[in-house]
């Protein structure tokens, strides 16, 4: 190995450490908030009072957490966020896997099963993503009434239900379109019509972006608050309503502690979608660039 | 016995017409290969056939039943694509056994069959490897055992072998002749190239731009051009065309624009009947001063050990030649060429007259 070489080899040493350091910076700094909400909820109220912010809990105490899963007033109910957590799964699981399901579906047809129009069709739910949540509010309660859904869970699903498909086919139909169609032909051929060939052969070969399909729509539908707060009620608010109705409902000073702690507990499973899935996430969204 | 029949089928996508009317009627167990140059509309006609396309107007009847508007999966017709259309996610084993499964048939029974066509087509080892693991000629030949175990009444193959290396495109050639000896199944193969359908055919139907040109067993064809296109489409190298003209005799053929004649025979035409002759590279002989027909200058051999190909120049009308014997000559060299035969094409219509053959008749 000549000198040049090794010169070479040392600065590709050192701007990886450069590199490295930098980016364990970042982590920090982005980890930081999530650090203190996780030190906060462990403390008492006491400790938060007088303490700084940035320290490790003394009294590690699990209290606030009991609290906020089942103790804490929203409203004049005194029983925690467990019942619209419950809300949420109730909501989300159904939206989820009706649009994913849905948006197969469609990609599969927008693009092997085409009918006359079908760009056209196409080209509405494409648009439909990015009409504003704010100008759809009004005709949808307005249909939602008429449909006696208002204020339930179940009026909440087919909203998301509506809103996601238009993602949803857009990922199946960017996946799909790339699927070869002598794949289809050779299906047919062998005698196999439209059902069977998407069970058996699309859907199994499009695990990947079923994955992005669900950790999106998943994400969307339990972060939601703008659609919970304006279509459910009562009762039937999903979890991210309910949080903010607790925070905002604390009489005797701000509960810290619990706040953080019931924060936590509302984005622990889109955190937990992330971290179980996240790869195949970014597989699905490779899998359309890479042609083979 | 009239296995599949077509009639009249004409195909527009928007305003182009690609098919033209075409005419066919397949016996039982036939191969018939559908040649022609790319573009010419043949695969849009297989899959008319195989009911992946709809065709504009016309019929298809199998075993006389009217199937135009029958949907591919209820034809019961196999097909082979030139990409294989393997389904990526299904192991070779479960490639083979989708279809079977699919038509609820007997699972021990399929499984058998299965284990029999892989030993046929010398996949015994590959059967638990996905597509993506095999190569370009093992996948070829998962394709063909899929279309196989159809157990079909027609195969349909679109340019199957294309993709593969010559050597390959050999062996699978023969696999696929053979198996046709075995199953005698009737079969609809297309192409582009000529050796395949030369040497698979029992017939071949040679299309060009939406038009069947001619229909006939390989060696009539050759034999036998319908037209200068059919003449020109198969052999290799080329066949040789000149313009030609009736001299006013009426005895002779004139080569125009040149000082080349030859006799006219087995046929009477009239004065100043403008012609082209096709004369193919075998039929022109290099020979000596006295017998030849014509001199031409060379202007490129291939020397391909049993045969040699001649590219020569005589007086501004290239001349292709090939023979068995080793011509020791260079770029520019004088070779005296005698013609054995050739076809006579009318230059209007480019239809065959008659055909020559000098050996017969000196
Ligand atoms: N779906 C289609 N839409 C429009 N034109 C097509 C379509 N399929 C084939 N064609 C055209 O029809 C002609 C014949 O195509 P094809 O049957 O594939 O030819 P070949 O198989 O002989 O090469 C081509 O010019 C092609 O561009
Ligand atoms: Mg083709």
């Amino acid at each position: 190995m000549s000198t040049n070489d090794n010169i070479i080899y040392v600065s590709g040493k050192l701007s990886r450490f450069f590199i490295y350091a930098i980016l364990l910076l970042a982590t920090l700094f982005y980890l930081f908030p999530l650090y203190v909400m996780l030190a906060t909820s462990f403390k008492t109220l006491d400790e938060i009072r007088i303490g700084d912010m940035l320290a490790f809990p003394q009294f590690f105490t699990l209290d606030s957490w009991v609290n906020a899963w089942g103790k804490s007033c929203i409203g004049v109910e005194c029983s925690g966020l467990k019942g619209y957590f419950l809300n949420s799964i109730k909501m989300a699981l159904p939206a989820v896997l009706i649009s994913t399901i849905l948006g197969a579906l469609n990609g599969f047809i927008l693009t092997k099963w085409r009918f006359p129009g079908h760009t056209l069709i196409f080209g509405l739910m494409l648009f439909g993503c990015f009409i504003p949540f704010q100008s759809i509010l009004i005709p949808m309660a307005l249909v939602l009434g008429k449909l006696k859904l208002a204020g339930g869970i179940t009026g909440l699903i087919i909203v998301h239900i509506t809103y996601g498909i238009g993602f949803t086919t857009l990922f199946f139909r960017n996946y799909y379109i790339n699927v070869p169609t002598e794949i289809l032909n050779a299906a047919k051929m062998e005698g196999a019509g439209f059902f069977t060939i998407f069970l058996k052969i699309f859907v199994p070969a499009s695990l990947p972006i079923f994955m992005v399909s669900i950790i999106w729509q998943f994400t969307n539908v339990w972060n939601d608050f703008l659609f919970g707060v304006s279509f459910a009620g009562g009762k039937n608010y999903p979890v991210t309503v309910a949080l903010n109705n607790l925070i905002n409902s604390t009489t005797s000073g701000k509960e810290y502690n619990v706040d953080m702690a019931a924060a936590i507990i509302s984005a622990a499973p889109t955190l937990l979608v992330y971290v179980l899935a996240g790869k195949y996430f970014v597989r699905g969204l490779l899998a359309g660039s890479v042609k083979k | 016995m009239i296995d599949l029949e077509i009639k009249n089928i004409k195909k527009n996508f928007e305003k182009t017409n690609i098919l033209k009317g075409i005419n066919l009627e397949i016996n039982k167990g036939e191969f018939i290969v559908i040649l022609g140059p790319s573009g010419c509309g043949k695969s849009t006609l297989l899959r008319i056939v195989a009911g992946l396309e709809t065709a504009s107007s016309g019929h298809v009847f199998l075993t006389g039943k009217d199937i135009t508007v029958l949907p591919a999966r209820e034809r019961n017709m196999a097909m082979v694509f030139q990409s294989y259309a393997l389904y990526p996610h299904l192991k070779v084993y479960d490639n083979f056994s989708y279809g079977p499964n699919i038509r609820h048939e007997d699972k021990k029974q399929t499984d058998k069959k299965i284990k029999e066509t892989a030993a046929v087509l010398n996949l015994e080892d590959q059967l638990m490897k996905y597509p993506k693991q095999l190569s370009g000629g093992q996948r070829q030949r998962v394709a063909l055992g899929r279309a196989m175990l159809r157990n079909p009444s027609c195969f349909l193959f679109d340019e199957p072998l294309s993709n593969l290396d010559a050597n390959l495109r050999l062996i699978m050639r023969r696999k696929i002749f053979s198996i046709h000896q075995d199953l005698k199944i009737t079969t609809l193969y297309v192409t582009h190239d000529q050796l395949e359908a030369m040497t698979l055919a029992n017939r071949i139907v040679l299309m060009n731009n939406g038009y069947v040109e001619q229909i006939g067993a390989p060696l009539d064809i050759y034999d036998k051009p319908k037209n200068i296109f059919t003449a020109k489409f198969l052999g290799s190298p080329n066949i040789t065309l000149l313009d030609g003209i009736i001299d006013a005799s009426g005895k002779n053929i004139k080569v125009i624009n040149s000082k080349i004649v030859f006799p006219l025979s087995g046929v009477s035409l009239e004065a100043g009947q403008e012609l082209v002759l096709g004369i193919r590279p075998e039929d022109i002989l290099v020979s000596n001063k006295n017998e030849a027909n014509f001199p031409a200058q060379v202007e490129f051999i291939e020397a391909t050990g049993g045969l040699s190909i001649i590219y020569a120049s005589a007086e501004g009308c290239d001349i292709r030649i090939s023979t068995t014997k080793r011509i020791s000559a260079t770029l520019g060299d004088t070779l005296y060429l005698k013609v054995q035969g050739m076809h006579l094409f009318d230059k209007k219509t480019s239809q065959r007259i008659s055909t020559i053959n000098y050996q017969q008749n000196p």
